[in-house]
């Protein structure tokens, strides 16, 4: 690919990249700080994402509720999100509200706490813990992740505990400790700022220059909490079953692998999608086409850097069957993956539908900055936009087989199974 | 921290850089099928969908779902080639075929990259054209969306989707049962309903094609002829609808999840058409109660009371009426002031003026967000099937900002008192009955019914 990218650094520390697109009136700007929920303490667990709710509640010059109102005033879209490495901020703008979007984000990024009051933070408390009912504690299989991440990683990892966080947690969460995060890792020596789309390059660095270059440089940023290198085999197979009100049952499978980044990261990838993107797959050709044992499968790489990622599987079991049984045939599954199973065809098709998918998503303005952000913040190389699927065309039927044998093992495993039956006693 | 910037007043724009959406080419095949082409000359990627007249409303009541599992069933096999034939020759392409089904049409398409585009637009031709219903597919299919069913109605936002139309829509209009089927019609769907399914509904006599991306008009006309141009079928006639409403005054209906934690709540009443002259008034009203995240029901509901995550209103629009509704996701301790909360935000909605801010912010905000979404091929190529399903003029979209930007106070207000009723509104709330009855009751909007949904056909 050819994206065009231009980065430098402001003195401060400030990562700044550039690409320039005129074909649509549109620009992105988006945030990356290089804080998540990794690195949460004891005690706080959900913070990282209280806190990027409480960016949105006004700064120094932006009254509560008025950050996001002179968004979509100009006909602008907005978000953030908050994940186990990092936290995100980004809007997508009218071409020629670049300049209000930078005002936006540096104002938080440099003047956000004088701002901030209990009221705001018993609010967001409020609105994250309904979150967190929302999507976990009331959707079927909803703590799939949380339980997923706690028996993945040792007690200690900083994956241990999910994004969402505790609700035990998230009371406990104090105005100070807004004040302290913010000035532990809100500042420009630990962000990276990109714009994309249809700028001019000189008005957008001098822009950038007069709102984020006069923003002072934090300390440098603690270690992550624990204990962050861990063996990339967890050398036993952990089981969790679960009854729950679910209408069918489902099994997890999840596995350490090596983190985002490493050579190792893309043939696991590569394996992931042959497993289960697409009808071609190999878990939907056997496990629900052929078997009629599993309505629905899922496999993905977590794209995640921290000592060890992971590796899920997932089978919605048909009704009537017994998901014992249907474990039992993605265990089969694999055994074809040990043996060397895969050709090189069946690679190649994978690799072109990861192409294709990559080149279709970045049509969007918003997407090209956000994984400029990404591969700025994780690998100081916004370039690998442009090289990153280089490195799945290297991807061969033996790496696959190797990483087969190597990390998707029972040795390594974690199996959690939901049946259906009572809804446990909420948290 | 040295702050020598003046930030205390907020950016001006620059000029506005003008928008224009891409050029329509409007062609017909040889056998009269329309073909809308919209050239973007961007990234090489290509988006081709076939919109058929296979919506849900050509079902029989008692053959609920078989549009879906027509739809659903066009990927097991077609032409002579098998399931598996035709999901390796599309991964080969890179191509994921979406297939869909909504109350109007179904839709079959793709998007892929424009080298890749004429050889999956062959694999679409015939399994658009020639499905060939393989028993133990069909069977397969079917089970998955029996499966389905069940898994729509453990989930408390799907079922609280289902129960809103139940509790709206009179037990003749076909709105009222889920979109999939229910277990019972879907229990007895056969090869042989699909297939005759497929011959009266799936035609070019009430088909068109879109496609949008970087392909130009003549090629894609060109791609469309050799995949549809001979195809032959019969005229598909839309069935004419009775859109009524199941009760006439407010009803609160809760819908027993014992020991939820949350309540899903659902405030609504029949709509509007797509066809509504009041179409642009109705967008910027909804937009300025619950259309936007700075809306007036999410500013009450979210940031100024902490009840949800997010509460929206919208109006679901087809060629027959469809539904208003408010949605959101309250914990169970404030359901009934989250229900107080919204009827007084309906109300006010409709007792006075918006403000002149609120008015031009939303239509800055739709004016304004609307290029956004045609970034992609793919959103270009809905808007191309919105002007062929609704039967929108080719211009349509060329002054759509303009005419957001017209909308006045007023106006505004009289799209509120026509469009929005509370005194047609039904309530369903799906929650823990044991928590919520009472407090429901005693907001005395209407009677208070508790039902059980798993004893529900």
């Amino acid at each position: 690919m050819d994206i065009p990218i231009e980065n430098y650094s402001l003195n401060n520390g400030l990562r700044v990249v550039l690409s320039e697109d005129h074909a649509q009136p549109v620009v992105a700007v988006n945030l990356w700080y290089n804080v998540g929920s990794r690195n949460e303490r004891v005690g706080r667990t959900g913070f990282a994402h209280l806190f990027e709710h409480m960016m949105f509640q006004g700064s120094e010059n932006v009254p509560n509720t008025e950050h996001i109102a002179h968004v979509e005033r100009v006909g602008g879209s907005m978000n953030g999100s908050t994940w186990l490495d990092r936290t995100n901020y980004f809007e997508t703008m009218p071409a020629n509200r670049l300049e209000l979007a930078l005002w936006l984000e540096s104002d938080r990024m440099g003047f956000l706490v004088p701002a901030m009051t209990q009221e705001k933070l018993d609010n967001q408390r409020s609105v994250v813990q309904n979150e967190r009912r929302w999507r976990v504690d009331n959707q079927p299989y909803g703590d799939w992740d949380e339980r997923l991440q706690a028996l993945v990683y040792p007690s200690d990892h900083p994956y241990h505990h999910s994004v969402i966080g505790s609700m035990a947690d998230l009371d406990a969460a104090t105005l100070e400790d807004v004040e302290e995060f913010f000035r532990t890792y809100y500042a420009p020596n630990n962000a990276v700022l990109t714009i994309c789309g249809s700028f001019d390059p000189a008005m957008a660095k001098s822009l950038v220059e007069k709102y984020f270059g006069t923003i002072s440089s934090g300390p440098p940023v603690p270690p992550l909490p624990g204990r962050t290198e861990i063996p990339l085999r967890s050398g036993e197979f952990v089981r969790e079953r679960v009854e729950s009100d679910v209408g069918l049952s489902r099994v997890y499978l999840a596995f350490r692998i090596p983190p985002f980044g490493s050579s190792d990261f893309y043939p696991a990838d590569v394996t992931a999608h042959l497993l289960a993107s697409g009808k071609a797959s190999r878990l939907y050709r056997s496990l629900v086409r052929e078997q009629r044992i599993a309505q629905s499968v899922v496999a993905f790489a977590f794209p995640i850097v921290t000592g060890a990622a992971m590796f899920v599987i997932w089978a919605t079991a048909s009704p009537d069957t017994d998901p014992d049984k249907l474990e039992e045939a993605v265990w089969r599954e694999l055994d074809l993956l040990y043996k060397g199973d895969v050709t090189a065809e069946e690679i190649s098709r994978t690799v072109t539908g990861i192409e294709a998918t990559q080149m279709i998503g970045l049509q969007q303005v918003g997407e090209r900055a956000d994984q400029l952000s990404m591969f700025t913040t994780l690998f100081d190389e916004p370039n690998r936009l442009n090289t990153e699927l280089d490195r799945y065309q290297e991807v061969t039927a033996e790496d696959v087989q190797k990483i087969a044998l190597e990390y998707l093992q029972r040795e390594n495993a974690v199996a959690l199974t939901y049946v259906p039956g009572a809804r446990p006693e909420a948290a | 921290m040295s702050n020598v910037v003046d930030r205390t007043s907020v950016p001006e724009g620059l000029p506005l850089r003008p928008y224009s959406f891409p050029a329509i080419e409007r062609a017909e095949l040889s056998n009269g099928l329309p073909i809308l082409v919209a050239r973007t000359s961007h990234f090489p990627v290509v988006t081709l969908s076939a919109i058929l007249p296979a919506g849900g409303v050509q079902e029989q009541g008692d053959r609920a779902g078989l549009a879906t599992l027509t739809n659903s069933l066009l990927e097991s096999g077609a032409a002579g080639r098998s399931a598996l034939d035709i999901a390796e020759s599309l991964e080969g392409l890179g191509v994921r075929m979406k297939a869909s089904t909504s109350w109007d049409v179904s839709l079959v398409g793709y998007t892929s990259l424009a080298s890749r585009a004429d050889a999956a637009s062959e694999i679409l031709g015939s399994m658009v054209r020639s499905p060939d219903f393989p028993p133990a597919e069909v069977e397969r299919i079917r089970q998955e969306q029996l499966a389905d069913i069940v898994q729509r109605r453990a989930e408390p936002r799907g079922l609280a989707n289902e129960m809103v139309a139940r509790f709206i829509y009179s037990e003749d209009t076909p709105y009222r049962r889920p979109l999939g089927g229910t277990a019972a019609t879907v229990e007895g769907l056969t090869r042989s309903d699909a297939a005759a399914f497929h011959s009266e509904c799936y035609s070019p006599r009430g088909a068109a094609v879109v496609v949008a991306g970087h392909i130009d008009v003549q090629s894609a006309i060109e791609l469309a002829e050799a995949r549809f141009g001979d195809w032959v079928g019969p005229v598909v006639q839309r069935p004419r609808i009775a859109v009524r409403p199941l009760r006439e005054s407010t009803r609160v209906v809760i819908v027993d999840r014992p020991g939820a934690v949350q309540s899903e709540i659902r405030i609504g009443h029949i709509g509007l058409a797509r066809d509504t002259p009041d179409y642009f008034p109705v967008i910027v009203m909804n937009t300025i109660l619950g259309g936007a995240f700075s809306s007036r029901l999410n500013l009450n509901l979210r940031e100024r009371h902490g009840y949800t995550y997010g509460v929206s209103s919208s109006f679901s629009m087809r060629k027959d009426t469809g539904l208003f509704l408010v949605s959101t996701a309250v914990q169970t301790e404030v359901t009934s002031a989250a229900v107080r909360e919204i009827l007084n935000e309906v109300e006010g909605i409709r007792d006075s003026k918006v403000s002149d801010r609120e008015l031009d912010d939303a239509r800055n905000y739709l004016a304004g967000t609307f290029p956004l979404r045609l970034q992609t091929t793919d959103g270009i190529a809905s808007r191309l099937a919105e002007l062929l399903i609704y039967e929108l003029p080719d211009d349509y979209f060329s002054d759509y900002r303009d005419r957001i930007v017209e909308v006045g106070r007023a106006e505004v207000l009289d799209a509120a008192r026509a469009h929005i009723r509370p005194e047609h509104f039904a309530v369903v709330v799906v929650g823990d009955a044991s928590a919520i009855r009472e407090p429901l009751e005693s907001l005395d909007i209407g009677p208070v019914e508790v039902v059980d949904a798993l004893t529900l056909p």
